[in-house]
């Protein structure tokens, strides 16, 4: 299941011409089929609404900065999703600073007693709300894992990403599914 | 209602949201707003330092030509600054990662840049202060056999001048290193 519009997103082998006629081209190519998963990015990493802008406003210019390298090596969505959250994970450490709240690992994350309230309704925005908030609990590898793993991203697309070993982003997510269960108390 | 894994990640998908567009004149602007400020800011450092040593050549043309020993300190100090800034800019001068890294490879950039900031810092007076001493044991040596007779006034002051710029100078760039490390230190808390 996914949303992101892949055959517009993975060029082919003949797009060298579209690189070539310049990365703005392909720049507002890029901006417009990625402008929602960069933008639910953005959110996952920062709570602040204007802080977000500011995020999200770092990733376009990084990326706008990285095309003229991109080589048709990976997928466009692979290369996208490594330097937006290369920008991300960056903006999570020089942000601790002004946090106060400890980061921690999947292991070591807790839920709130309101987790086990899955009993008729839960009303989305709600459920969203407290997955963000869990997400930006976490340290910057989890974080990019479990959001990559939201955004329904393979495995091998992860590890490419992230610069984990496939194995370990395979054991992330099972601790992923995991933490969601208890959290959200449906069935993995 | 059960939410599974795949519920949430449609849900997660689903998220209406506003994604703003960034327009290219936007990041051209932006963009060139760094360049300028940083343009700036070397701009800003290299001048200073030339009109410094232009200007005291200029205020003090009689009284420097008059000694040679002298006029050959203000040569040394040009050649200290140039040799200084020469090192700091290879020490601290700011290094880019590649765009497209990978998460962890960018966290390790970050970690290397903070680690590299902190050592050109800590400890850095081994290499700036003695690119000052001959210039300054120039300059005191002139003003004590040129000059008739002894200046003990403008000696004094030189002298104070020498040993608080000096440990203001290494006090600030010591703080500066324990604050890097204190970054480094919470880096490594979230590995």
């Amino acid at each position: 299941m996914s949303t992101l519009p892949e055959s517009s997103v993975i060029l082919p082998l003949d797009a060298g011409p579209q690189i070539g006629a310049g990365p703005d081209v392909l720049f507002e190519s890029v901006a417009r089929d990625f402008a929602a998963p960069l933008a639910r990015l953005a959110r996952a990493h920062e709570a602040d609404a204007a802080l977000q802008q500011d995020l999200l406003q770092e990733i376009h210019l990084a990326l706008w900065r990285s095309l003229p390298a991109f080589r048709n090596r990976c997928s466009m969505r692979t290369w996208v999703y490594r330097v937006a959250h290369n920008v991300a994970a960056t903006y999570v450490m020089r942000a601790r600073r002004r946090r106060t709240n400890l980061l921690v690992s999947l292991d070591d994350v807790e839920i709130a007693d309101e987790a086990t309230d899955t009993g008729a309704t839960i009303d989305e925005a709600r459920t969203l709300a407290r997955l963000t908030q869990l997400i930006q609990r976490l340290k910057p590898i989890d974080r990019e894992v479990i959001i990559l793993h939201l955004e329904d991203l393979s495995r091998d697309e992860i590890a490419e990403i992230t610069g984990l070993a496939v194995s370990n982003v395979a054991i992330k997510i099972h601790r992923i599914r995991q933490v969601l269960t208890r959290s959200f108390g449906g069935k993995e | 209602m059960n939410i599974t894994s795949e519920n949430l990640q449609q849900a997660w998908q689903r998220q209406a949201l506003d994604a703003p567009r960034i327009s290219l004149d936007y990041l051209r602007h932006r963009t060139g707003v760094l360049r300028r400020r940083t343009l700036l800011r070397n701009g800003f450092e290299y001048v200073t330092g030339v009109a410094t040593v232009l200007w005291v050549s200029w205020a003090q043309w009689h009284f420097i030509v008059a000694r040679p020993m002298f006029t050959s300190a203000i040569f040394m100090w040009i050649a200290g600054l140039a040799y200084i800034m020469w090192q700091w800019h290879r020490r601290a001068g700011v290094q880019l990662p590649a765009a497209e890294l990978g998460t962890l490879d960018a966290l390790r950039f970050y970690r290397q840049e903070l680690e590299r900031q902190r050592d050109a810092r800590r400890g850095n007076w081994r290499w700036w202060v003695p690119a000052l001493v001959p210039c300054l044991l120039a300059m005191f040596l002139s003003l004590f056999l040129e000059v008739r007779p002894i200046p003990w006034t403008p000696i004094g002051l030189l002298a104070a001048w020498v040993v608080v710029s000096v440990g203001l100078g290494i006090a600030g760039y010591e703080r500066a290193a324990r604050r890097y490390q204190e970054e480094i230190d919470a880096l490594d808390s979230l590995a």
